[in-house]
């Protein structure tokens, strides 16, 4: 039931009148198998999010394929799952009617669907918080909440857009690991953009390094831990090692990126 | 799920405990007492204050008269009645012409965020519209319906049309883009997302066009009944100045300011409960 995805030589162009062109993603070829996890680091701006919203059907390509299992992905498809950097619950409705929304609109809405979404809301921490409306919830809460909602719709693919970027140090270890487990048990094929390095490394069985716009895959890192994952991996020097690894890319691009800013302004 | 069922809902969860996050909006139940109390006693000051300084600085009745002369001008049976009539005639302009321009601001609003086709379109006439004093139009009005309602409710409609009709659009354009993405994402069909995301979403910014509307319906009655009228307060207004009967004349100020008041405060109350969340 969970589907591979398959990106082939994806580039698109963004044109806009008055401005020059400009190439967001160049050249991307990316697989990944069915039920896996892979996240994706790269500088801001490299053109992730570009990405993941073409693999969700929301992008147009200029050029290349992507399939979703066996299928063109030419639009939104129901079978996968976004999650976008903010939590986007709407205000005017209640917690556990957000995380049932997508139901309501797929007219799938059965007392199964709602029994998964209360266990994860339960798992989330926030069984409680069914009946509350979002503003009652912090931050943390909120997005918990909207990986529920994603969840629930139980998706073939999940996309996550920098899902815990607004959450502090804490909540975000936490949320990190209730992903983990999720996506163990659910075994839901998932792509996890971040700009944490340690985050990519601690959660994904790949890592993927974009270098800066227009974004191309330059690293394609196996993350050697096992679908079991706990904070322990954090203390194993293999852990390190990767990290600097990936981090390594960072150091190159940034001074590559003031450079060229250099160039920029000089020439300004 | 509509708005009204979700509002019902909302009554057990608002006194909750939970605290929102970010600053307070709303104060407690303390501060609110406190507010109220400062706000009656400051009504209570003016109107004290209304009856004694016109007497104490011994200006003139026909200038500025006390309270108590215009009170008495509702215990007046013959003065009553002409307030009455009149008043209701004024209400009902009032009213027809702002349910009438509810409806189309609304309607229009919808199609014009629909289709930017007919927004461009229509766009250069809805800015010459908006910059022009609409009430203008009263004496054209006049001429083409003679003396009777429809001239004034005309106005009124006016003034309800374009506050509605802009609000109503810019509410439903400047839906949260991130929340489009989501449903697109959902795969939710045209109608799902106009009735689950662009109304709610539009929802503030319209009450917000009601709260302008309202008040403007009343001045488009009574300009319009200045213009050209044989019934309404805006004609017995006229007729109270030519009389020297300045007591007569902030009765109907008083009215004017009490029904502005009713209205203003339904709308809030309305607000308040169809648009629970903010
Ligand atoms: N709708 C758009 N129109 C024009 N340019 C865009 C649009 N969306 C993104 N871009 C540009 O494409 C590049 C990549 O953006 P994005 O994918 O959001 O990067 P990232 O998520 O890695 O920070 C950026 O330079 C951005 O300005
Ligand atoms: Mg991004």
């Amino acid at each position: 039931m969970t589907e591979r995805i398959e990106v082939r030589d994806a580039e698109v162009v963004f044109t806009r009148k008055g401005a020059d062109p400009v190439t967001a993603i160049h050249g991307v070829d990316l697989e990944v198998e069915a039920g896996g996890f892979v996240s994706i680091v790269g500088p801001s701006g490299c053109g992730k999010t570009t990405l993941l919203r073409a693999i969700g059907g929301l992008q147009d390509l200029s050029s290349g394929s992507i399939a979703v299992g066996d299928q063109e992905v030419i639009g939104p498809q129901r079978s996968i799952s976004f999650m976008f950097q903010q939590p986007t619950l709407l205000p005017w409705m209640t917690i556990e009617q957000n995380c049932l929304m997508p139901a309501r609109l797929h007219h799938r809405l059965d007392e199964q669907y709602r029994r998964r979404v209360g266990a994860l809301l339960e798992r989330a921490g926030l069984g409680t918080f069914g009946t509350k409306y979002p503003k009652e919830l912090s931050g943390g809460m909120q997005q918990r909440a909207s990986i529920v909602r994603a969840l629930g719709q139980d998706p073939e693919v999940l996309l996550l857009d920098e899902p815990f970027g607004a959450l502090d140090a804490m909540t975000r270890e936490q949320m990190n690991f209730d992903l983990h487990q999720m996506w163990a048990r659910a075994g839901v094929t998932t792509l996890l953009i971040t700009h944490s390095i340690p985050e990519a490394v601690l959660l994904g069985e790949r890592v993927i390094v974009m270098s800066s716009r227009p974004g191309r895959i330059i690293d394609d890192i196996e993350i050697p831990f096992g679908r079991e994952r706990s904070a322990d991996v954090m203390n194993d020097p293999e852990f390190s090692r990767l990290t600097a690894h990936v981090r390594s890319h960072f150091a190159k691009d940034d001074e590559t990126a003031r450079v060229k800013e250099r160039g920029q302004l000089v020439r300004d | 799920m509509s708005v009204t069922e979700a509002s019902t809902v909302n009554k057990r969860t608002t006194s909750s405990p939970t605290k929102p996050r970010g600053p307070a909006r709303r104060k407690g139940t303390a501060g609110r007492a406190n507010g109220n109390a400062i706000a009656t006693l400051s009504v209570i000051t003016v109107l004290v204050a209304w009856e004694f300084v016109p007497r104490l600085l011994k200006i003139d009745t026909f200038i500025f008269p006390p309270l108590s002369a215009v009170l008495n001008k509702f215990t007046d049976g013959a003065t009553l009645t002409l307030l009455y009539q009149h008043a209701q005639v004024t209400i009902y302009e009032a009213l027809v012409g702002l349910a009438i321009g509810i409806f189309l601001g609304v309607s229009v609003g919808f199609v014009l965020a629909e289709w930017s086709v007919t927004r461009k379109a229509v766009y250069p006439f809805i800015v010459a519209f908006q910059s022009m004093p609409k009430v203008a139009l009263a004496p054209l009005f006049i001429i083409w319906f003679g003396f009777g309602y429809t001239p004034k409710i005309l106005v009124v409609v006016m003034l309800v049309f374009f506050p509605m009709l802009v609000n109503t659009m810019n509410g439903i354009l400047s839906t949260d883009p991130a929340r489009l993405d989501l449903f697109k994402s959902l795969c939710a069909s045209r109608w799902q997302v106009w009735r689950r995301l662009l109304l709610p979403s539009a929802l503030p910014s319209m009450f917000a066009g009601l709260e302008v509307a309202v008040v403007n319906s009343f001045i488009g009655a009574i300009t319009g009944e200045f213009v050209g009228a044989d019934a309404g307060l805006g004609v017995l207004l006229q007729q109270f100045k030519n009389a020297y009967d300045t007591p007569a004349v902030f009765a109907i100020l008083v009215i004017l300011a009490l029904v502005g008041v009713l209205l203003n405060q339904s709308v809030r109350l309305c607000r308040r409960r169809f648009v629970f969340w903010q």
